[in-house]
């Protein structure tokens, strides 16, 4: 081989030594770059090719419209309306000093500095970063039409809980919040995720599963700019059941609106299906607010407020019966044979019991009275008597199978379920036995005994409809999204071992009570109501609590009702007058005879 | 196979053919991420290099010894122009507009150097401090007008390449290490007349991921691409970081990271051994005929393939700072392709013999 070469002696050995130096250098070199490619495409690559697909590929949750929520006839009382942001994309602005400025003149709430910083902090320069929330719509249509003016705006779309009623179903409905630790672990929360939002209270919690639906998804791929270079996978979103509830909007209206500004309730029901027409709490909230995002000031005044607008005293109050109360120990008296309908007893203003004196309300006393007259005049001392000889045992007996001191099993979350009082109960907290005073007060719906008004409409539904309990409900159907009927509620009743004789009796006092006795406010041309009034006392210096319980028409009735004005403002006997006002106008639509 | 003079090394013309081939079928595989405009240039590239090749080799090789000073003083006044007048591509002017070719002078410049310095330093029996500066005077010319462009890139590698002839060329050692040491010391003096985005992309070296947005950004995409091709790529148009665009310039500088991300380990192996065969070849050629004009021509060619393919390897793959240079023969561009694939031709003419 040496024999080719051109040069000979040392400088071409040196030539040569040094040229394999060179080729060992460059050789080398390249080895270099073979271990660390190799490093990074078979010790790292996986990593790598992670880094690669979390830039590359990205799940965009699809939001599903939450169900609807209607009245009876199908009037919206939730639906889902868009909120719109207005965003920017860093990359489109980053040449521009006037954009802030040009858009803080449409949107004059922004604050440049800070927009300034979140752009600055944007992790990905092709991604919109939102500017403002909650933007009006004149606003959106505004920079949509001068899009031009404004090519590095993004107007990015949500859908947001929408209750067009306002206050009016406030309470009722409830309010949506994002859901916490303790729903997201919760079974009737499946398929909620951090964030998501979920009913907080009232229907919207209750029945949270049909509406919630699930959101879809789509997994994409995007180019470094953020354009969408495929879908790979998507599932579309699927929106939750509609409620259809029992309530009819027209006579919640008139409800709400006879109601004033009185703190109260109004409950309307259909006796014999459970179909609850109406339900007033107030004071209410507008659920609105909730759903727009709701600012600290205003949650801590609605959550402080003394009126709790918040809770729903309908379900969720409990009150002591006052004179409502007369009912059960009427029949729990004649069920038992302790007296007839025509037994007496005499009312001289006051009765002794033990060494104290029970007052009626009628201080000068009803003289002699039978058992309806009793009951129309509301006489208390003829029910201390009645109820002494009767005894607590059956009075509460009769109490639990009117359905007090136990839930309804309404579908509304968290009912409450009032108080029975009972001499092993009064041993065990007072360390006292019961004493007959005890039992004197009971009878009239005072002392430790306490209901909540949807007791009362269920109790008062059981006398209109001839003894039964029927369970009352919010919701009378569930459809899905393909218009298939998932749910219809069936009416639930038991009989109570109450006889006829008994009910017609009720239903002939109840009567009178309007026509002539404590009720006689409720009486109007339109329509004959049958009830009974309570006036319950309140320790300390407040004005008593008003209830009236009746339903209409008293021969056959069709709607039951309850009103409970809290600390009633008026001297006279308020509730019965309001149910009055209500069912007249109900009576006066056509629709009634449809019921 | 043993190789006689005047019979063309056809290892050497496979592997370059093949490199520029495989370059032209890898933008094929990822043009449907825009890039079909690019491929279809190629197309007249590489076609038009191999023409020159040949061109080169059937033509008497005489021309390049007497010729190459010409050359270059052409070449210098062509990077003079572009200096004055050059169009601004990436902030830097680098081209210069030839019909619907933007010819970049600093590649020609490149052979034109090796040219030169062949010439200067061949059949030397002793290299003399008047041989050094000769030499040295030819290359700051061209370094400082390839940089003030800028591309430090290219100056540096054109700087490499002078080393490594002045040392093949057997430069007494004693000399060769003061060059080197004053060269060092130049260097805090050299760095204060850089452009800011190159002291940035030489400080982004030692702290990648500091500023993932800003010049850190190329980099590790480039990891990421080559990274997640793993062993044996992501197939043939499944580069979905490169053709998402991730990638910065995956047709020139980062090139090799888009093949990284397709072929996988196996890819870049097969690269990497036809770059050893291309200097194998080379250097044969250059011990064969000595430290005469052809045998350092060889040298300093196929040194320059490999120190440039170094580069533009190792800025991929994260281990040398970000400087802009083409991989030789796979890298789309006109100037680069033609460049290459006409000096293989001269190489071969050379190797022909008188």
């Amino acid at each position: 081989m040496s024999i080719k070469y051109r040069l000979i002696g040392k400088t071409n050995l040196k030539y040569e030594r040094r040229l394999k130096i060179i080729g060992g250098f460059l050789f080398f070199a390249f080895l270099i770059i073979l271990i660390r490619v190799g490093w990074l495409q078979i010790v790292q690559g996986e990593k790598f090719l992670q880094l690669s697909q979390t830039s590359r590929l990205r799940l965009i949750p699809l939001p599903n419209p939450r169900g609807l929520i209607t009245d009876e006839k199908g009037r919206i009382i939730a639906d889902n309306t868009a909120s719109f942001s207005v965003a920017v994309v860093p990359e489109n602005i980053v040449h521009r000093e006037d954009a802030l400025f040009k858009l803080k003149e449409v949107l004059p709430k922004i604050n440049i500095e800070a927009c300034k910083e979140k752009i600055k902090k944007a992790p990905n320069p092709f991604r919109p970063v939102v500017l403002q929330e909650k933007v009006n719509l004149s606003k959106v249509v505004y920079l949509l039409e001068r899009e031009q003016e404004f090519p590095f705006v993004v107007i990015l779309a949500q859908p947001v809980r929408n209750y067009p009623q306002g206050a009016l179903l406030g309470n009722v409905v409830g309010y949506l919040g994002e859901a916490d630790k303790k729903e997201l672990k919760s079974l009737s929360f499946l398929r909620v995720e951090a964030g998501d939002l979920v009913g907080k209270t009232g229907i919207e919690k209750m029945y949270n599963s049909y509406l919630q639906g699930e959101k879809g998804g789509k997994q994409i791929e995007v180019d470094v700019y953020g354009r969408v270079s495929r879908i790979i996978s998507q599932k579309p979103p699927q929106p939750g059941d509609t409620l259809c509830l029992s309530i009819n909007l027209d006579m919640q209206r008139i409800a709400r609106e006879e109601m004033g500004g009185r703190k109260g309730v109004v409950l309307i029901g259909n006796p014999y299906t459970g179909d609850i027409l109406a339900i007033v709490s107030l004071p209410s909230f507008d659920p609105n607010l909730f759903a727009r995002g709701i600012s600290k000031e205003k949650w801590s005044e609605l959550s402080s407020h003394p009126g709790d607008p918040l809770e729903n005293r309908a379900i969720r109050g409990e009150y002591p019966p006052g004179s409502t109360f007369k009912i059960v120990v009427a029949a729990a008296a004649l069920e038992e044979g302790k007296i007839k309908p025509s037994s007496t007893f005499f009312c001289s203003g006051a009765y002794k019991v033990g060494n104290r004196f029970f007052k009626c309300w009628k201080e000068q006393g009803h003289g002699k009275l039978d058992l309806e007259e009793a009951i129309v005049h509301s006489c208390d001392v003829y029910f201390y008597q009645l109820g002494l000889k009767t005894g607590v045992k059956d009075i509460i007996r009769y109490s639990r199978l009117f359905g007090l001191g136990r839930p309804t099993g309404v579908d509304f979350p968290s009912e409450k379920k009032g108080f029975l009082p009972t001499p092993s109960w009064k041993k065990q907290t007072f360390k006292e036995p019961w004493y007959p005073g005890d039992t004197a007060n009971l009878s009239i719906g005072q002392g430790y005994i306490l209901v909540t008004p949807i007791q009362m409409l269920d109790l008062i539904s059981a006398v209109a409809n001839g003894g039964y309990l029927v369970r009352p409900h919010l919701v009378k159907k569930i459809v899905d999204v393909n218009g298939n009927v998932i749910f219809n509620s069936l009416p639930i009743r038991d009989k109570i071992s109450v006889s006829n004789s008994t009910i017609d009796f009720l239903h002939k006092a109840l009567e009178k009570v309007v026509e002539k006795g404590t009720g006689w406010r409720a009486k109007n041309k339109i329509v004959k109501i049958a009830g009974k009034t309570g006036t319950v006392e309140i320790a300390g210096n407040k004005n008593p609590h008003n209830w009236f319980i009746g339903y209409a028409p008293a021969d056959n009735p069709l709607i039951s009702i309850v009103v409970l004005v809290e600390n009633r403002e008026e001297d006279i006997s308020i509730a019965p007058q309001i149910a009055g006002k209500i069912l007249s106008r109900i009576f006066a639509r056509e629709e009634v005879a449809n019921l | 196979m043993q190789i006689y003079k005047g019979q063309i090394d056809r290892y050497l013309l496979i592997t370059t053919i093949a490199l520029s081939l495989w370059g032209l079928f890898h933008l094929y595989t990822i043009s449907d991420g825009g890039f079909f405009y690019y491929f279809k240039r190629q197309i007249i590239w590489v076609s038009s290099g191999i023409f020159l090749l040949l061109l080169f080799y059937l033509l008497p090789n005489s021309i390049w010894p007497k010729f190459a000073y010409f050359i270059y003083a052409l070449t210098a006044v062509f990077l003079m122009v572009v200096v004055v007048k050059g169009e601004v591509i990436y902030g830097a002017k680098r081209w210069l507009e030839i019909g619907f070719f933007n010819f970049q002078p600093s590649e020609l410049a490149k052979i034109a150097l090796i040219l030169s310095l062949s010439k200067v330093l061949s059949n030397q029996e002793q290299i003399k401090w008047k041989t050094v500066f000769s030499s040295f005077g030819l290359t700051v010319f061209f370094f400082f007008l390839i940089a003030i462009q800028p591309d430090l890139g290219t100056g540096l590698i054109i700087f490499s390449v002078w080393l490594i002839l002045l040392f093949i060329s057997g430069i007494h050692l004693k000399k060769f290490f003061i060059l080197i040491g004053a060269i060092v010391a130049s260097f805090p003096i050299f760095y204060n007349f850089l452009r800011p985005y190159q002291k940035m992309r030489i400080l982004t070296y030692f702290n990648l991921h500091r500023d993932p947005l800003g010049a850190g950004w190329s980099s590790l995409q480039s990891k990421i691409a080559i990274g997640s091709g793993e062993l044996f790529g992501r197939g043939i148009g499944g580069a979905a970081h490169t053709k998402l665009r991730y990638l910065p310039q995956p047709l020139t500088d980062f090139i090799f990271s888009s093949i990284g991300e397709e072929w996988g380990f196996i890819g870049v192996a097969l690269i990497i051994t036809a770059y050893l065969v291309i200097i194998i070849r080379g250097i044969s050629i250059a011990l064969r005929e000595g430290n005469s004009f052809t045998g350092l021509f060889a040298a300093g060619f196929v040194s320059l393939i490999a120190v440039q393919a170094f580069v533009n390897m190792g800025m991929a793959c994260g281990i040398i700072p970000v400087t802009g240079v083409p991989l030789p023969f796979i890298s789309y561009g006109g100037s680069s392709t033609l460049i290459f694939l006409s000096a293989t031709g001269v190489l071969f003419a050379l190797n022909k013999g008188r």
